[in-house]
């Protein structure tokens, strides 16, 4: 058995839908085995598309509303991730700035001989630290905030 | 895709969809759960809207891919139950198969399904179905055949007989 159709399988199944048979494809349909089993299988489909009950299908603005509250909650994960990262990072930056603040004599002799060309950098860090914080801070609640400000149409 | 955009687009595919949706499944809520998620998802994507035979045939794949990922989520369920020791459920199936007609249908693989209501109920080209399906061109014909050989055979084997001869 060779998997292929016959050439008038189009034919035929545009036939079956239209209720319209030419002689030549009427008489070709009652030669070949393949339109035979076409036909059968497009009567059969539409036989099964027919016979499907009536049924009240969901107005649009369901789904569309639907949709985007889906887009929101998606949009909202991916804050939430940002947010933590932001979080974290801040948080390191923050926590290693006190480190530093609170142990100036072991800062001071850590990048003397770290970075000895570095003048003074625990009175720089003392300053960016509140900064980096504050900065930190103001990039979550921008992120967190931004999708209320920003309501998509 | 704006709110119009769509609401046009979803008038002209919801029937056809919920069809070929329902015709797989065999369980309207099931289907109509399908159905929505298969909107929702294609809105998700953002795709842009070129043209409707793009759009509707990314909508059928959407839907078959919801099929399948449902009948996956079914078949490990049953695998981890009876793998707990317990009986595996029947395949829920709460609408009565109406006639033999869709007892032979349902007696096909989902693809198998698939590849027969694309064809000969929404009339799609084998490339279109390749799309849809995501297979090559070349299995379509060979798939479609094979499934076509099936159907016909299951239809025997339970009595029904279809005139031939037009």
């Amino acid at each position: 058995m060779t998997n292929v159709e016959c050439e008038f399988m189009s034919d035929i199944l545009r036939a079956v839908k239209s209720g319209q048979w030419t002689d030549s494809l009427r008489n070709h349909a009652a030669s070949c085995p393949r339109c035979q089993e076409t036909r059968a299988t497009t009567m059969m489909m539409k036989e099964l598309v027919a016979n499907n009950p009536a049924h009240r299908l969901r107005d649009y603005r369901v789904i569309w509303l639907k949709a985007q509250y889906a887009r929101k909650e998606e949009r909202l994960t991916k804050f939430d991730l940002l947010a933590l990262v932001g979080l974290s990072l801040s948080g390191i930056a923050g926590l290693f700035g006190l480190f530093l603040l609170m142990l100036p004599q072991l800062s001071g002799r850590f990048l003397d001989i770290m970075v000895p060309a570095v003048p003074r950098l625990s009175t720089v860090l003392s300053s960016g630290v509140p900064v980096l914080v504050v900065t930190g801070v103001a990039v979550m609640i921008w992120i967190l905030t931004r999708d209320s400000i920003f309501i998509e149409k | 895709m704006d709110e119009e955009v769509f609401r046009a687009f979803y008038e002209r595919t919801n029937r056809a969809l919920w069809l070929y949706i329902a015709g797989m499944v065999k369980d309207n809520e099931l289907a109509d759960d399908l159905f929505q998620e298969s909107y929702i998802k294609v809105l998700q994507s953002r795709i842009e809207y070129k043209n409707e035979p793009q759009m509707k045939s990314y909508l059928y794949r959407t839907a078959t891919n919801c099929m399948r990922d449902h009948w996956r989520k079914m078949k490990r369920e049953r695998e981890w139950f009876e793998a707990e020791g317990g009986e595996a459920a029947e395949v829920r199936n709460p609408i009565e198969l109406r006639h033999d007609l869709q007892a032979a249908f349902s007696g096909l693989s989902l693809q198998q399904r698939s590849l027969l209501w694309l064809a000969y109920a929404e009339e799609y080209e084998h490339k279109e179905i390749a799309d849809i399906l995501m297979l090559k061109e070349k299995s379509v014909k060979v798939l479609l055949f094979r499934a076509k050989h099936k159907l016909i055979e299951l239809a025997g084997k339970l009595g029904i007989t279809r005139e031939v001869t037009p």
